[in-house]
């Protein structure tokens, strides 16, 4: 029986040794041209962007520091909603204005509708994976309240620690650089996505609700309070959907619901299906994602509402 | 309740705990207990249809034992076709109304039998086929009829071997109910080093694989030659980590309380010839259909086209044991074809030499390999496809190269999982490879302290690399 013993303690241990190591440097692993991690490595960034794989996919950050002529960042994980977003920015602008008292001026936030109403989730475990150790403890407690009588949060959140980003950590000598340029400050570098086959005119997202959820509208109230408080505008926006996903009931709802949150917290909300061919498919790749012709359409456009925004003397829209 | 799950941990250690703790005398019903519960995680109700079939083959070995003559042989055949009835109703009939619909419309006649909406109870050809042996052995003399209706039920159903195997033999299994296995460190640590190895081979490699092989197989039409050929080498290792895997943990779980079970896989990768990997792979079943199907029909020792036709006859069954659907039986007569076609060619082929063995190893992958086509795909214009796309349409532009390592996820870590899919599995591969070439002999274990840290090390491996989302072992659906 000791010996039995013996075996589950050292596995206990050992275990304990390597995960608790893993979770306090896996972040040096994480990519240097992406990510929180990415973005911790930046010094003089203007514009801040940050959602999901919307805005990775909706923005070509090299062409919009063309076209502005600022130092643009983007940090996107897939699936991220504006619960999920509080910790970035808890961590990112302090830091930013710390080492550059300039700090960025604009916060990007984007507000994509449907999962206004959704419940907060975390999809994506690089977003545990890249941050810091504190960032980390952050996301754990916000996912411990978000799901407290899930018997399996325990052993998800336990997963997040041990066991995910394992593979970027082995083959960090051979994979890190190749990873590193793959993006340009958070933005695709060479990556074409092609438009819609078929089937664009039918295309449906699941939307949970027509109602925001409170736990995201104290969200983006919190980034609001934070971003105020270190002098950075915040503009709130949605990248363009096709005709058929932006005609749905449901997404207007929550449009509207996104349109009145912004102007209860008085920052400006941009409909990027605003002068968007949003009935043109080669502009989108599915759903919700544009294609990398809309991409390029799309950063044109919004350029010129950051320039605006940039060159104003205000810096306030 | 899979063996890769919470809930079957904690059975386990209270099955096991409970085992050492109750008198000798009490263990079988404890077991016997157990093993319903595990049974009735799955479907509750098919516990019905497995006591039917125990009832049925328990009574037959009693009337077997204790007849004379043709009414032996009666029994014996009552126990058989009942047993394979129930094996036809749940698994073969909507096979049976499709190839008999389809054999209908080419001679202009019209089917009209319904098909079937019966789910098929887990794991019934594994014990359909045990129950098939322990008759089979009583009618031949070899093994005594059980008395104990609770000992030969609990020989069916024991718990580690119940849905998947090995497929035992009553000789073997049967009389180690009847011993009292007192509580050995020595088996207990081996027994969970087993186990840990098993995980490793499931949750760690197979179920690492599958997240390739799974989507490249869902939409093959989309994919290239390169990916498909990656995704078969990657089904290989698969269905092999998942299934030796599913076997090791099943041996130690029962070695843990102190039961030899018979081993099932011996590194079939290694096989020098497709005779020799059949000798390797799913051994607990090829030496059933060797014992009960291709001896009883001649086996080798007929003229040579007879032999060749119990050859293909014997594989065919096989393949169709696999599953209702053409592909296995495509997959069983193809595996016959190249058995008949190695003995026409065994002078030469399976001659001395190193050169010719490097080369025979390699060519029994390569065709082993092809044969994991049929077995994976969905139906037999696929695996057709499949195979012409590998033929035809595979080229190693840098640009099939990089979208066939981005295919796990879609984005850039899909070339770090599937690297460190390719390490792990290389690093199973090399500690099999050295067990083939420096085997451990019965009774000349390795020392405890060298399992235990075995254990330890294989544990922190699947914490760290394992798929944690328990996936069901790909056996299970036979």
């Amino acid at each position: 029986m000791r010996r039995l013993f013996q075996i589950v303690a050292a596995s206990a241990g050992l275990l304990f040794v390597l995960v608790s190591t893993k979770v306090l440097l896996e972040d040096r692993c994480a990519p240097l041209t992406s990510g929180i991690h990415g973005a911790l490595q930046q010094r003089d960034v203007q514009v801040f962007l940050l959602g999901s794989s919307h805005t990775r996919q909706g923005y070509d950050i090299a062409e919009l520091e063309k076209l502005t002529g600022s130092r643009d960042f983007a940090v996107a994980y897939d699936g991220l909603d504006l619960a999920g977003m509080v910790p970035l920015v808890q961590v990112l602008l302090p830091e930013w204005q710390r080492s550059a008292p300039r700090g960025p001026r604009i916060l990007v936030l984007e507000a994509y509708s449907a999962d206004l109403a959704r419940t907060p989730e975390l999809q994506e475990p690089r977003l545990f994976f890249d941050s810091p150790p504190r960032t980390k403890l952050e996301i754990a407690r916000n996912y411990l309240r978000q799901h407290p009588h899930r018997a399996s949060t325990w052993m998800d959140l336990w997963v997040l620690a041990a066991n995910r980003g394992m593979e970027t950590i082995v083959t960090y000598p051979f994979l890190h650089a190749l990873m590193n340029g793959l993006s340009y400050n958070g933005g695709y570098e060479g990556k074409t996505v092609a438009g819609f086959p078929e089937g664009f005119s039918r295309m449906r997202v699941p939307v949970t609700g027509e109602t925001a959820n409170k736990d995201q509208t104290e969200a983006l109230s919190a980034m609001i309070a934070i971003a105020r408080q270190h002098g950075v505008t915040v503009l709130l926006v949605e990248p363009p959907m096709p005709a058929s996903v932006e005609a749905e009931p449901a997404i207007r709802a929550l449009q509207t619901e996104f349109r009145q949150l912004a102007a209860e917290q008085a920052v400006p909300f941009i409909q990027g299906a605003d002068n968007f061919p949003t009935d043109d498919p080669s502009m989108f790749a599915d759903t919700n994602h544009l294609s990398t012709a809309g991409r390029d359409v799309y950063t044109e456009q919004f350029a010129r509402v950051l320039s605006h925004l940039l060159h104003s003397s205000s810096g306030r829209p | 309740m899979l063996f890769n799950s919470l809930q079957f941990c904690a059975f386990f250690v209270i099955v096991t705990t409970a085992y050492y703790l109750l008198p000798w005398r009490r263990r079988w019903q404890m077991l016997l207990a157990a093993s319903c519960f595990f049974y009735m995680s799955f479907v509750p109700a098919y516990i019905l249809i497995l006591l039917v079939t125990i009832a049925l083959d328990y009574y037959m070995g009693l009337r077997i034992a204790a007849s004379t003559g043709k009414r032996r042989l009666i029994y014996l055949w009552v126990s058989i076709v009942s047993t394979c009835l129930v094996l036809f109703v749940f698994k073969y009939y909507n096979f049976f109304v499709a190839a008999s619909t389809g054999a209908g419309r080419l001679l202009g006649m019209r089917s009209t039998l319904p098909l079937s909406s019966l789910i098929l109870p887990i794991g019934l050809s594994f014990h359909t086929f045990q129950s098939l042996s322990y008759v089979v052995e009583v009618y031949r003399g070899r093994q005594r009829a059980e008395r104990h209706f609770g000992i030969y039920a609990l020989y069916v159903m024991f718990y580690p071997q119940l849905v998947a195997g090995p497929i035992e033999r009553p000789q073997n299994l049967l009389h180690q109910f009847y011993e009292d296995h007192a509580f050995q460190i020595e088996n207990v640590v081996s027994g969970l080093s087993m186990m840990a190895w098993g995980y490793f081979q499931k949750m760690v490699i197979a179920d690492r694989a599958a997240q390739y092989v799974n989507p490249a197989y869902g939409n093959w039409q989309t994919q290239s030659g390169l990916t498909m050929l990656l995704a078969t080498a990657l089904f290989a290792i698969q269905i092999y980590a998942d299934f030796a895997g599913y076997s090791s943990i099943a041996i130690g779980a029962a070695r843990v309380m102190g039961f030899e079970l018979m081993t099932n896989f011996r590194h079939p990768y290694f096989a020098s010839s497709i005779g020799d990997f059949w000798h390797r792979w799913h051994i607990s079943l090829s030496t059933w259909f060797k014992d009960y199907v291709y001896i009883p029909l001649g086996g080798s020792r007929v003229a040579v086209p007879r032999h060749y036709l119990n050859l293909l006859i014997t594989f065919t069954i096989s393949g169709l044991w696999h599953g209702a659907n053409w592909t296995f039986v495509i997959w069983g007569l193809y595996n016959g074809l190249l058995l008949v076609g190695e003995s026409i060619a065994a002078k030469w082929w399976l001659g001395r030499g190193r050169l010719l063995a490097v080369v025979r190893r390699a060519v029994t992958l390569v065709l082993t390999l092809i044969g994991w086509v049929f077995f994976r795909a969905p139906s037999l214009e696929s695996a057709l496809g499949i195979l012409h796309k590998i033929a035809l349409d595979t080229s190693l532009r840098t640009s099939e190269v990089v979208a066939s390592l981005l295919l796990v996820t879609g984005d850039n870590r899909g070339a770090a999982v599937m690297l460190t899919t390719l390490l792990l599995t290389a690093s199973m591969l090399a500690m099999e490879l050295r067990r083939e070439m420096h085997p451990v002999e019965r009774g000349r274990m390795p020392s405890l302290a060298l399992q235990s840290a075995q254990i330890v090390l294989l544990f922190q491996v699947i914490m760290l690399f394992g798929v944690m989302r328990a996936s069901a072992f790909i056996y299970f659906q036979f």
